[in-house]
């Protein structure tokens, strides 16, 4: 893990919103007011466990040993993030799909030696596309969204699977730890926000929108353009594609760069990060039931790790004391 | 900027946006879908037909990039044209994602290809002014696929019969019903896509300026439709002209749902709201059963001035 620097409230936040959005992007779960109120609730429950980390931040501190099992971690949620784009190019019938892991291979290789400040930058502009992108959508789609189909029978959703949705949730106590105390308090109720209510707000929509089409094996993100007056063909809708994989490939060089240890020789930092990432990728590849995984290691890194460091660090305080 | 050249690159490539002028957009694509299966395609670029041939629905883009020696890009059809009941034709293209959920599907009684190439075909423009000014509901294709698989199974389709464009009332496997003139136009009116809506009554000619009806789905011994509303025309209603909507809207109830059992309204989501929990866990026979059993009521006010009330079926 590298630490050049302390980042903004801004750029922390907008790496946190993007690393779900990604996701997001690349989901196949129908939009239905079920899944609207299961992210809610399981957003709500995250939060709930997140924010009062912020109250013991300065005694968050991950142990050398323990940061070797966080870029583990990394490298794990930059190859499920792999996996996803790649789901969503089967998805959208891109151009290209063979040769799509080659290319976005080439251009990890030239973004994870970047300076990390660059990938912080860059997620704090295509968090800015993205709202803009978002406040279009509803202005556009108002007149065809239709209420009643809130109400249209769908059926239940998983929470386990909003718990491996929230990749966003390991990387939260590692960016407490580069921010200041108050921009650590802002970027964290910034995401809260964006998960608790702009991304049911958004399904919701989406849920006015797509409707009755619950059985639709595809994106429904992608429907959901499709159906607003905004853009006409299901494929082609050339900024909401750029923005999906401009915010896949962001994403998946932040995690590689939050996997790289801080060592002097670059290509045994680049080795270091990239070797986990291709075993997690191959495991992914021949086994994809693995990715059920991801839940359990969102809560374990994002939740009960941090926790648990908290509680080591007060009781070794306690005893000290005594 | 020397940072982000390859980036952009990347993108463009990962997104496969490089290559858009050499594709042929589709614009109109005619489909018979007997052995082999028969296409035939209009694209905005060029005004020749394109003819071709495939063993498969899904074969299509290479059978017409063969026909053409062009990339074929369905992003943009606008209007799909299918012989006999399309339902099966448009699942397969919509879940293959070949086909915009907006695109207008017409449903043609017999070889739909020949039609095209001989400009028979109503033009896409034409179903979608019918849309405009009332006389047809609007039927894409994601309305139509979401009838089938989320209402009661039956869905709208528009239809070009000798006679001018109307509706047919298909399942996924056979047409049911053709729809009168004022079923249509009922639907057009509860559908609230139109922008302009006008109507004849006793010689006078009536427009709507707005006409927000309601629906209510309640369950007593059999399910109550009840659809209210108040209507703002120019020149106010009369009772004639409140009998004449009335008419229309009992014609659009009567003919999908309580004939048929068709669920084009939204009903089964309405039943919902108000609670009929048995909308909520039924079959889609079971709807369509519950439908066929319903009442419908109507109730039409004129803007500050009359009530009119008709209970019809």
């Amino acid at each position: 893990m590298q630490f050049q620097g302390k980042r903004s409230a801004v750029q922390a936040a907008a790496i946190l919103i993007l690393l779900r959005m990604c996701v997001f992007f690349c989901g196949d779960t129908p939009f239905s007011m079920a899944y609207a109120k299961q992210m809610l609730l399981t957003a709500g429950v995250q939060a709930a466990l997140i924010l009062p980390l912020l109250r013991f931040r300065h005694r968050l501190q991950i142990p050398p040993r323990m940061r070797f099992c966080f870029r583990l971690c990394a490298a794990w949620e930059a190859a499920y993030l792999t996996h996803c784009f790649g789901r969503l190019s089967i998805q959208l019938h891109l151009q290209y799909q063979k040769t799509l892991l080659p290319l976005l291979l080439l251009m990890l290789l030239y973004t994870v030696p970047l300076h990390d400040r660059a990938s912080a930058r860059t997620a704090s502009l295509l968090l800015f596309l993205a709202v803009s992108g978002f406040l279009l959508l509803p202005v556009s789609g108002i007149g065809t969204a239709q209420r009643i189909l809130l109400h249209t029978p769908a059926p239940p959703v998983s929470p386990l699977r909003e718990w491996a949705d929230a990749c966003e949730l390991p990387f939260l106590p590692l960016l407490m730890q580069q921010q200041t105390a108050q921009d650590a308090k802002r970027s964290t109720a910034v995401w809260a926000g964006f998960r608790l209510l702009f991304l049911p707000a958004l399904v919701l929509f989406g849920t006015m929108q797509n409707g009755r089409l619950l059985h639709f094996q595809g994106n429904p993100f992608f429907l959901l353009l499709a159906r607003t007056p905004l853009s006409d063909a299901v494929r082609t809708d050339g900024f909401w594609l750029l923005l999906a994989c401009a915010c896949g490939a962001l994403c998946i060089t932040f995690c590689l760069q939050t996997a790289k240890p801080h060592l002097q020789a670059q290509r045994r930092m680049l080795a270091a990060a990239f070797l986990p990432y291709f075993l997690f990728l191959a495991l992914l590849r021949m086994l994809p039931q693995a990715k059920a995984v991801n839940g359990i290691v969102n809560a374990f890194f994002g939740i009960v790790l941090p926790w648990g460091i908290i509680l080591c660090h007060c009781l070794t305080k306690r005893r000290e004391t005594a | 900027m020397k940072t982000l050249l390859p980036l952009i690159i990347c993108m463009m490539l990962l997104t496969g946006c490089t290559d858009i002028r050499t594709r042929l957009l589709l614009d109109i694509l005619a489909v018979d879908p007997e052995q082999p299966v028969k296409f035939a395609a209009h694209t905005s670029q060029e005004s020749e037909i394109i003819p071709a041939q495939a063993e498969s629905l899904l074969q299509m883009p290479e059978a017409l990039k063969n026909a053409s020696g062009a990339e074929i890009s369905t992003g943009h059809l606008s209007m799909l044209a299918v012989s006999g009941n399309p339902v099966s034709v448009l699942e397969t293209y919509f879940q293959a994602q070949m086909l915009a959920p907006t695109c207008t599907v017409l449903s043609v009684p017999s070889d739909a290809c020949g039609q095209l190439a001989a400009g028979s075909l109503p033009e896409p423009e034409q179903i979608q002014s019918a849309a405009e000014t009332g006389l047809l509901p609007s039927r894409t294709a994601d309305a139509v696929l979401a009838d089938v698989r989320g209402g009661s199974g039956i869905t709208a389709l528009c239809t070009a019969l000798d006679d001018g464009l109307t509706l047919t009332l298909c399942s996924a496997d056979q047409c049911c019903a053709v729809l009168t003139e004022d079923a249509c136009r009922g639907l057009a009116l509860l559908g609230r896509r139109w922008q302009s809506f006008a109507f004849a009554a006793e010689g006078i000619t009536y427009r709507l300026q707005s006409a927000p009806v309601r629906i209510e789905v309640t369950m007593a011994d059999t399910l109550q439709i009840a659809l209210s509303g108040t209507i703002d025309s120019d020149p106010p209603l009369t009772d004639a002209a409140a009998d004449r909507l009335t008419e229309m809207l009992s014609a659009a109830v009567y003919e999908t749902a309580i004939r048929c059992g068709a669920d084009l309204l939204f009903l089964r989501e309405y039943a919902i709201r108000s609670g009929v929990t048995e909308a909520r866990s039924c079959s889609q026979a079971q709807w369509r059963d519950m439908l066929r059993h319903a009442e419908c009521s109507i109730s039409l006010h004129q803007q500050n001035i009359s009530k009119h009330e008709n209970s019809v079926c």
